[in-house]
């Protein structure tokens, strides 16, 4: 840790609660910029320039990745689940760790983007857009999973209590009910809440398109948006509204799928820090991967004026945050194993460490926990390039937490005759790439077809910052 | 200033409640202690916060924070009175037999005697030498927190949890620590520490914050157990299910957790100092009932835990209170004396 490094910074006395500026830091906007020049920033990026031949060529590369994805899940539903590398301990899989790691990706756009909003950080409004639409395509694709890795997939819809004649009824006590509710609620709040963010800029659009089709397009998905005080004055308490609603939403999503674990009596699975742990793990994930979009995004469009180094330093001290919670709770783990005497406990912890999976145990402390530990030093966080390794590292890292947090305790219970590892086959690796890819493709459409920075509230951080001036 | 007959009273019913049994008045002193620590260290993660964050929030209730944190010292050093008495507060070594290296290399009073002096005497100094009067640098209140987390980590796993020898809880250091937040801002809002509406209105909003992650993080731990119903782990709630005790847990939620959450969900109400100071009241009332109902049956019970507890929080309270208003009387003469001088 630095001290010298931290203090360089110590004499700052910018605060959320004022102008959001910080001394002699830079300003998280050029202040020479008008609004007209944020707002052809961003428009000029959806309406004018033409999509390059990189463009295509990404496009075409998520696209075939996303054939993949339907191929592998057209076959899983022919061929069922034997497809995997599930066996008769290890029956959950990639399948579970790649829902949990979606979902929580899906969670912290909403997170972030709200949780900022309510503690008035400024800095948001460059990278809350395409964060809020990280959380709408990541949780729509986390909520495939649960459904595929049914046995009966087709048969999902029994989790929905409706009425029939064989009075069959959800169990109302199971995690997986909740987590249809959880997910589905997430998932229409998440769309909800994003396209009230948007709804002014598809304003904006539609008076700047100049086809007609374009016109029509973003003109129906503006709602009839005027601009008027009157509509500015309902629209903030609604979205404030939103954003209060938001919070204990997200922790709620998370703190279920902390118990698809918790709620069982495999050893290293009933903790009680479980619902709480995967809402900090989710939000650490979803910040890394938003710094990991929001690297090539702000080179791809030129958004350099408007997600500058100060936002980078801003997410950074974020991850370093999220490292060492993340750090402290595995230390609570080990030690709580450890404390209780239980045997399958301890012996679940020395597994962990030196068990069938040890390499992949070290690359996740090394990713989760240290990597991130760099940006105690201000040049640190002050590099992009490493700011969007780093974030890079802990994508995969959470990716890993959460397949040893199923492989783990799975190939290690409480029948040592039983024990048995893992193993994928080329199908869950397919279906796993072909979700990256799947995501890929959406990006790309919304960054072609949406803004992806709010460009009413980079406005009104013109005006606050320029005003603070 | 401390009322001598208070002090008094309180000591005579320690006396009487140890003379009677020392097992339970120890148990209602420690619970006494750690309710008059809360707002200690709870204003010393929010210090230390502040000095990460900023905001207008930590600027104008930083002397507030920093009285309640010039009672750590005094606090951390009260617990030398339970130390002495290990043995009958946790009796060991019963309860460890079946716990291999746990008696060994963490439950026993040397190590135990060690760790509390390293992590109250960390917590002491921290507080001593927190700066009163400007925002605490990023960087001491980065490292400061870090280990401030540790700090307090060790104290919940050390004094709290052991109560029930069989017990563990992965969440209970992190339910502990932030009920200390809560307490801290409870007890600021029932001092109306925040004139400004527009403080009051942050301090409203923190403490709904701080509210709505305690209920969330003792519901979670309660359902996971729950759920799991594993007889060692249910056992804790068992105990506290006998007689009049699942009162507690009721009465805190309705008083202290779900009346101020409605009462301050609108935002007229929170701007408003007078309606903050008597929710502040409520829920640290709501805090003293779930402290009680976490820290009291903890093994055999008895009439003797209650003039323990009452003799305790008179004494430690007393003199919680009587500590910071002589800092803050400092506080406000230095900064007096500053506007004549200007």
């Amino acid at each position: 840790m630095s001290a010298a490094a931290a203090s360089s910074d110590a004499s700052s006395s910018g605060s959320p609660g004022d102008s959001g500026t910080e001394g002699h830091l830079p300003p998280f906007v050029d202040r020479r910029d008008g609004y007209a020049s944020v707002t052809k920033e961003v428009s000029d990026a959806v309406l004018e320039r033409r999509p390059g031949r990189l463009w295509w060529l990404l496009l075409a590369f998520g696209g075939a990745l996303t054939l993949l994805m339907l191929v592998s899940i057209a076959w899983l539903f022919y061929a069922g689940v034997g497809i995997w590398g599930v066996n008769t301990e290890v029956v959950w899989g990639f399948a579970i760790a790649n829902y949990v790691w979606w979902i929580g990706i899906g969670n912290a756009g909403t997170l972030i983007s709200s949780l900022l909003l309510l503690t008035r950080q400024k800095w948001r409004s460059s990278i809350n857009r395409f964060a809020e639409a990280m959380t709408l395509f990541a949780a729509a694709i986390a909520g495939v999973f649960p459904i595929i890795h049914l046995g009966r997939p087709y048969l999902f819809y029994w989790l929905i209590p409706y009425p029939d004649v064989m009075e069959a009824w959800p169990q109302f006590k199971s995690p997986l009910v909740w987590d249809l509710w959880a997910i589905l609620s997430y998932l229409i709040f998440s769309l909800l809440f994003w396209y009230t963010g948007a709804i002014p800029d598809f304003a904006t659009l539609r008076d700047r398109a100049k086809g007609r089709i374009a016109q029509l397009a973003y003109g129906s998905l503006a709602l009839g948006w005027r601009g008027s005080a009157h509509h500015w004055a309902r629209y903030e308490r609604y979205y404030w509204a939103m954003a209060a609603m938001g919070v204990p939403l997200v922790v709620s999503v998370h703190s279920v799928v902390g118990l698809d674990f918790a709620a069982s009596l495999m050893p290293g699975w009933a903790e009680t820090v479980f619902p709480p742990y995967f809402v900090v793990g989710a939000m650490f994930s979803g910040f890394a991967m938003v710094v990991t979009l929001a690297v090539p995004i702000r080179h791809a469009l030129g958004l350099h004026d408007l997600i500058t180094p100060r936002h980078f330093e801003a997410m950074a001290k974020i991850m370093v945050l999220g490292a060492t919670v993340m750090g402290w709770s595995y230390l609570i783990e080990w030690f709580a194993a450890w404390y209780s005497g239980d045997i399958y406990e301890r012996g679940l912890v020395v597994y962990e460490f030196v068990g069938d999976y040890w390499p992949l145990y070290w690359i996740m402390l090394f990713c989760n926990v240290l990597a991130s530990q760099v940006f105690w030093f201000r040049p640190a966080r002050y590099s992009i390039a490493l700011i969007f390794v780093v974030s890079i590292l802990v994508n995969l890292g959470m990716w890993l937490e959460r397949l040893l947090i199923v492989i783990n305790t799975l190939s290690h219970g409480f029948l040592p005759a039983n024990w048995q590892t893992y193993a994928p086959t080329f199908w869950d690796v397919a279906l796993l790439l072909g979700t990256l890819g799947f995501f890929f493709t959406l990006f790309l459409l919304l960054a072609r077809f949406v803004p992806v920075v709010s460009m009413h509230e980079m406005r009104e951080l013109v005006r606050e910052e320029g005003a603070g001036r | 200033m401390i009322r001598p007959l208070t002090l008094a009273a309180g000591l005579a019913l320690l006396v009487l409640a140890a003379f009677l049994d020392l097992s339970l008045a120890l148990r209602g002193l420690l619970f006494a202690w750690a309710f008059c620590l809360g707002p200690a260290l709870g204003a010393l993660a929010l210090l230390l916060t502040h000095g990460l964050t900023g905001g207008r929030w930590g600027d104008a209730l930083r002397p507030t924070f920093a009285a309640f944190t010039a009672t750590l010292p005094w606090l951390a050093l009260v617990a030398v009175v339970p130390a002495f008495f290990l043995g009958s507060l946790y009796g060991w070594p019963h309860g460890l037999e079946e716990r291999p290296g746990v008696g060994t290399y963490w439950l026993n009073e040397p190590l135990f005697l060690a760790r509390a002096a390293l992590s109250l005497g960390f917590l002491a100094a921290l507080a001593l030498f927190l700066p009163a009067g400007r925002r605490a640098g990023v960087g001491v209140s980065a490292v400061g927190l870090v280990l401030y987390v540790v700090a307090v980590t060790v104290v919940a796993l050390d004094w709290l949890m052991p109560l029930d020898p069989k017990w563990v809880s992965t969440t209970y250091p992190a339910l502990v620590a932030v009920q200390t937040i809560l307490e801290a801002l409870a007890l600021a809002a029932l001092f109306r520490a925040a004139t400004e509406p527009a403080v009051a209105e942050d301090l409203g909003g923190l403490l709904l914050a701080a509210l709505l992650a305690v209920v969330y993080l003792a519901f979670m731990q309660y359902l996971v157990m729950w759920y799991s119903n594993l007889p060692e782990k249910v056992a804790w709630y068992a105990a506290r299910e006998a007689g009049f005790w699942p009162v507690l847990p009721v009465l805190a939620f309705l008083a202290g957790g779900l009346v101020p959450f409605l009462v301050l969900l609108p935002r007229a109400s929170r701007r408003d100092p007078g309606t903050l100071a008597v929710m502040g009241g409520l829920v640290l009332l709501g805090v003293l009932l779930h402290l009680a109902w976490m820290v009291l049956p903890a093994g055999p019970g008895g009439w003797v835990l209650l003039p323990a507890a009452g003799g305790g929080l008179l004494v430690l309270g007393g003199l919680a209170l009587a500590l910071p208003t002589g800092h803050r009387q400092r506080e406000a003469k230095r900064g007096a004396h500053g506007a004549h001088d200007a």
